[in-house]
């Protein structure tokens, strides 16, 4: 433990200057975070302040990475005329004094800085420990982990920043080559589980056999195949494989959670768009069958085209644009096909059977809680704050500790009158709703998570072109339903003798 | 000095060996460095490892002190396999190279100070002692030193635990007199109560002091002996002949460097005998008018076995005279 104490006491003296300037960079990023909900019932907020805290949440990570770095190196593993590799140094306590700089100099001031931030935004830190403690936890798999395993193998600063930024262009020219050009990104992450087990298996291993044996080319050699193995593990266990395993495919026999059909009329018939170098077909459906008190979410989406010669091409799993949640008052979408031209050229021609399967998750309702629209920032139950805003796009931007509130669904009354009559104020044919929460949000730098709200017409798009002029008011009823998982599945909608639209709008 | 250079002469009884090495080879990649290194450095002696650049000193320190893994072979230093060198077997065990990174952003005292916890043994006053000794500035940054400072204060930081092994890599090339004069001083006051092992191309100096030599060439040790064997072998050998003729084809194996200029014919005997020798010279030259014997400086010798070792005689003469030796 002396020793540990000693290299650690040694290493806070030396690097004074990078833990003022890293947690300065932090307790920077927490006292400006708190003005991107504040900008919205603060007039003196500015929004460059905000555009700072973006700027700061870039250079945060920079500084971990610098102080990480920089201690690891103190103590050079690469090379053979280090002073201390013929000391009395034990790599176990070495190993452990740098880890408890990491965990003390940048671990420590997460915690506060996270936990200002967290009161800030009118949330007791204390009734978050576990979860700031998870937080801290990843945030060291991320960057900690990481950086430990680089600091092992560079000798300096510069050499592990090159390597920073060859690893990048090679990331970025991976995810060029197996990114389909113009499909939507996941709405739901997927996780990759393996990726999380290779890099920190990968960075483990690293660090042990530069400590234990100083192996630096072994080292090295691991840390260049653990990205390797983890693009194989993109490769071969894609998004498509994460989503089949997701979402099983419902039991012989058992109730879809929704039923699909085509719902093309006259005056909304299935029309084709360019953009983006691909073209998306737009289809009308109605659906049907969603029980009473739940709700399905479209998570995402494939189909199939089948020519009336045999003739078939296959989406991957893309994301769902339009539809995200159904509920069983709802009635009707438009669903959105992409494919790049040259597909949607071979088809064109004839008829054809267009089989489109979704990823589907149901949920269950809970009690429903009633209040109206608060005046400005207040607390809404069961999500967080909220800062209502009532003319032109009204919306409710709101935060909550951690992580996203549940999934709720919220409705409100809007006003026909512009809030001045108390008598119209509540127009029951003018509800305006808005799904809440339920988002997995990646790990990030603040504990306080946020989110806008529209609380337009969304589903009723008539209503929303006769009353452009309609606002939500300060009193107005609000009801919030919160939702629990009830369970993931796949449903499909088949479109048999289907033709595309000739040519395509180009948009 | 002259003292010094004579206590540490005079021990002529050794212990048990403080380093042994056995078949060692080291090779990076399909080059061998070291080729089979057999050696044996008693406890309390002042080995020299002598050797022209690239021979394969630094290597063979390096795998001793466990820095390089050794490809074959036994290393053992202080008893204990050097590849186990590590941590706290470092509490008795000095190591000081000429390329040594030093933590630069420390200041000597704060290099001191932090060391100083490292050791047990650690003698404070010693400590202060050679800090005074080597005109160490305590509050200078190491990075702001000149070289010779900086070795110095390797050394106090070496010797200040009062080790039982004393590794130096070339601790004195670069260094103007003055200082390779005090650091040898700081040095020679521990020889008593430890065993010093120095690579040095400093041969004048290492012949003031050192009690054993070896001679590393090509990977090979050539030699390693006490220092005074070392002297009483090699001779360099003046031999005037009645009239000047040809060398004969045949020469003795020990005989190195041979250059006849009319009369005269110079050799270097690498494995002398007193007698013997002029025997040995009366039967190769019958008309002799004179023969001179010339001890040798150890620097000379080096430079005799360098260069032979260039010519490719080094070996076979360096194995006769340890075979006459013997």
């Amino acid at each position: 433990m002396n020793q540990i104490w000693h290299i650690f006491r040694k290493d806070t003296r030396r690097f004074w200057v990078e833990i003022l300037v890293a947690s300065l960079l932090e307790f920077a990023f927490v006292a400006i975070y708190p003005g991107r909900w504040k900008v919205h019932y603060d007039q003196s907020q500015s929004m460059r302040v905000l555009q700072f805290s973006s700027f700061l949440s870039f250079l945060v990570p920079i500084g971990w990475w610098l102080l990480t770095v920089r201690a690891v190196q103190a103590e050079a593993l690469v090379g053979d005329e280090q002073f201390w590799i013929t000391r009395p140094y034990e790599w176990k306590k070495l190993l452990t004094a740098k880890i408890l700089f990491i965990v003390v100099w940048i671990g420590v001031p997460y915690l506060l800085a996270q936990s200002w931030l967290l009161n800030a935004a009118g949330f007791h830190p204390l009734s978050y420990i576990p979860r700031l403690l998870y937080g801290l936890l990843m945030v060291l798999a991320v960057f900690g982990l990481p950086a430990l395993a680089l600091g092992t193998v560079t000798s300096t600063f510069v050499q592990l920043t090159l390597t920073l930024l060859g690893g990048y262009l090679v990331y970025l020219g991976f995810n060029f080559a197996v990114t389909t050009p113009g499909l939507f990104p996941a709405t739901h992450p997927y996780p990759n589980k393996v990726l999380p087990v290779l890099l920190m298996a990968g960075c483990a291993a690293a660090i042990w056999l530069q400590y234990a044996r100083r192996r630096t080319r072994v080292a090295r050699t691991i840390l260049l195949v653990t990205p390797l193995l983890m693009a194989l593990s993109v490769v071969f266990y894609n998004r498509s494989s994460r989503v089949d395993e997701a979402y099983p495919q419902n039991a012989a026999g058992a109730a879809a959670p929704v039923v699909l059909s085509l719902a093309t009329t006259p005056e909304e018939p299935v029309k084709t768009q360019a953009w983006d170098g691909l073209y998306h077909l737009n289809v009308p459906v109605h659906y049907t069958g969603v029980q009473d008190g739940q709700a399905v979410s479209f998570d995402d989406m494939r189909f199939t085209i089948t020519s009336a010669d045999g003739r078939q091409w296959s989406s991957p799993w893309q994301a769902v644009r339009y539809i995200r949640r159904i509920l069983p008052t709802t009635n009707g979408v438009t669903l959105e096909l992409s494919m790049k031209p040259e597909v949607y050229d071979r088809f064109k021609s004839g008829p054809v059977t267009v089989q489109v399967t979704f990823a589907t998750t149901r949920y269950q309702a809970d009690s429903i809680t009633r209040t109206t629209v608060p005046t400005g920032d207040a607390a809404i139950p069961g999500v967080g704050f909220c800062t209502p805003r009532f003319r032109q796009m009204p919306n409710l931007y709101c935060r909550a500790a951690i992580q996203a509130p549940r999934l709720t669904y919220a409705t409100l009354m809007w006003s026909s009158d512009g809030c001045s009559d108390p008598a119209h104020l509540y127009n029951p044919a003018a509800q305006g709703s808005a799904w809440i929460g339920g988002e997995e949000a990646p790990p990030a730098l603040s504990a306080v998570w946020t989110n806008q709200y529209w609380t337009g017409f969304r589903e009723n798009d008539e209503l929303r072109k006769l009353h452009a002029d309609w606002q939500i008011c300060p009193g107005s009823p609000l009801t919030l339903t919160p939702y629990h998982w009830l369970g993931t599945g796949q449903t499909g909608l088949t479109l048999t003798n289907f033709t595309f639209p000739a040519s395509p709008h180009i948009g | 000095m002259n003292a010094m250079s004579s206590s540490a002469k005079n021990p002529t009884k050794f212990g048990e060996s403080t380093i042994h090495l056995r078949g060692l080879t080291k090779q990076f990649g399909s080059t061998a460095v070291l080729r089979g290194i057999d050696l044996e450095v008693p406890e309390g002696a002042i080995y020299a490892l002598m050797g022209t650049n690239g021979a394969g000193k630094t290597t063979m320190i390096k795998v001793l002190m466990n820095i390089l893994r050794a490809s074959s072979g036994e290393a053992r230093v202080l008893g204990m396999p050097s590849s186990n060198l590590t941590g706290t077997a470092f509490h008795r065990i000095a190591y000081v190279s000429e390329n040594q990174e030093l933590p630069d952003g420390m200041t000597v005292g704060g290099m001191l100070d932090y060391m100083r916890p490292f050791y047990p043994l650690w003698d404070c006053a010693l400590e202060r002692q050679l800090v005074e000794q080597f005109h160490l500035p305590l509050g200078r940054k190491l990075k702001h030193l000149s070289r010779g400072m900086k070795m110095k204060a390797a050394f106090a930081s070496s010797l200040a635990y009062r080790p039982k092994l004393i590794v130096l890599d070339e601790p004195l090339s670069g260094l103007d007199p003055l200082v390779r004069d005090e650091l040898i001083e700081g040095l020679l006051e521990r020889a008593p109560e430890t065993t010093i092992f120095i690579s040095s191309h400093d041969l004048a100096e290492i012949e003031s002091f050192a009690s054993h030599v070896g001679f590393l060439e090509g990977g090979r040790m050539l030699f390693s002996d006490e220092i005074t064997a070392v002297s009483e072998r090699f001779r360099e050998i003046t031999v005037t002949l009645a009239a000047p003729g040809a060398l004969p084809e045949r020469m003795p194996r020990n005989w190195l460097l041979v250059e006849t200029v009319d009369c005269v014919v110079r050799f270097v005997a690498s494995g002398y005998r007193e007698g013997d020798t002029e025997r040995e010279i009366a039967e190769i030259f019958p008309k002799v008018r004179a023969v001179e014997v010339d001890p040798m400086s150890l620097r000379r010798i080096f430079l005799a076995i360098a260069k032979s070792g260039r010519k490719g005689e080094a070996r076979q003469a360096a194995e006769f005279g340890q075979e006459v030796q013997a």
